[in-house]
């Protein structure tokens, strides 16, 4: 088992604990609870990189140009020299406190555009290694599971392409696919785990590859 | 020393290992490198809670503090509200920001509060230039800031927007060289 997975096992019963206060709890600290985890587990701390830039090429910016805007990737794990090894994506939805509908079809887009934003983070590098972890309380995880919604099929324990065409389209769909990101290319992608995190909360990891199967 | 001055401090050596390497260290980099000192020095993760909502209503930008400590029964007891700056473009509007986030933990009720800053050489240069009006941020003794007495500078008030209607008051806990061109300061911040 890599550091990442034993990492993100390990973080489950802090969640537990952290999501049976009282206490808000947001996807950073869902990120930081999985990012301690990770370094318990063997990683170094300085090999962990919080919002890095998506290419090389912004990578030599960010340190030549005025703070860069553009979309990160939540954490990278560098290898030795520095250079990114994984990458990873964290997402937390939850229900309103308030009782209030739950944007669940522009929630999903989101979750959807993470698998792009893996796509498009460091392209040529077929060696990094690429995970979403997407934790979300009952009311969205029964969103998906929904085969009406036409995403079910993202939670299959087998091997999956993402791509335009399967991607919900039609009445309804307008949110989703406005925050799905932009879907020229596909990705493949397959749950490496999931987990029941009680206060109703489901934790679903992907392993997340670029290119041809 | 307070905890939270220890702490940051505690965290340079790491901030400089980083600045140094290849990737570039991110203010969510930074705030995670002083997180990791707090764990380090016993406090129980339960209690840190990053991206805190200020309040019930807040909303968007602004609306939460970048970590608070809890307590024991899972109320807030101190707030800090980090900065990273590098590359800056604008140094008055960024300086404007630090203002208004010395604001915003005024706001925050009942807590402790500090303001961490990781600043390259140039953004310091900026702060601490008396033709600034911002030099006296880096005094040893205690300092007030209201609309009253802060720059004249368009794109720093922008920035404070109301936020200084009221004063607030600012005590430099803690400041440091760090690497070959970086500043990082901590101040106290009281209503």
């Amino acid at each position: 088992m890599d550091a990442v997975t034993q990492g993100i096992g390990a973080a489950i019963p802090l969640m537990e604990r952290r999501l049976g206060l009282a206490t808000p709890f947001s996807e950073d600290d869902f990120r930081h609870l999985a990012i301690s985890e990770i370094i318990k587990a063997g990683v170094d701390v300085m090999r962990v990189a919080l919002e890095y830039p998506q290419s090389e090429e912004q990578v030599t910016l960010e340190y030549s140009q005025p703070r860069d805007l553009r979309a990160k990737v939540d954490a990278v794990l560098l290898d030795a020299t520095g250079k990114p090894e994984t990458a990873i994506e964290f997402k937390y939805h939850r229900g309103n406190r308030s009782g209030g509908n739950l944007p669940r079809t522009m929630f999903a887009g989101e979750l959807i555009a993470e698998f792009a934003k893996l796509r498009d983070f460091f392209p040529n590098a077929q060696h990094v290694r690429r995970y979403v972890m997407y934790l979300t309380d009952g009311e969205m995880f029964r969103y998906f599971n929904r085969p009406k919604n036409g995403l079910s099929w993202l939670f299959s324990p087998s091997e999956q392409e993402i791509s335009d065409g399967k991607i919900p389209s039609g009445p309804g769909t307008k949110s989703l696919r406005k925050h799905a990101g932009k879907w020229t290319f596909p990705v493949r992608a397959q749950v490496a785990g999931h987990w029941d995190v009680g206060n109703d909360h489901k934790l679903v990891v992907w392993q997340v590859w670029r290119g041809e199967s | 020393m307070d905890a939270v001055t220890q702490g940051v401090g505690a965290a340079i050596p790491l901030i400089e290992r980083r600045l140094e390497s290849p990737a570039p260290l991110s203010e969510d980099g930074f705030r995670y490198l002083v997180f990791n000192e707090f764990l380090k020095a016993g406090v129980d993760i339960m209690r840190l809670a990053p991206e805190y909502p200020r309040d019930a209503h807040a909303k968007g930008v602004g609306a939460k503090i970048d970590i608070v400590i809890l307590d024991e029964k899972g109320a807030p007891e101190t707030a800090i509200q980090f900065k990273h700056y590098r590359n800056s473009a604008a140094y008055a509007a960024d300086a404007g920001r630090l203002l208004a986030d010395f604001a915003k933990l005024r706001d925050f009720p009942n807590v402790q509060r500090f303001a961490a800053v990781l600043a390259d050489g140039e953004m310091f240069r900026y702060l601490s230039s008396p033709e600034r009006g911002l030099d006296r941020l880096f005094s040893l003794s205690e300092q007030e800031f209201s609309e009253g007495n802060i720059p004249k500078t368009k794109a720093l008030r922008d920035k404070v927007g109301g936020a200084l209607s009221s004063p607030v008051r600012t005590q430099a806990t803690g400041m440091w060289k760090v690497g070959y061109d970086y500043m990082l300061f901590v101040w106290r911040v009281e209503a």
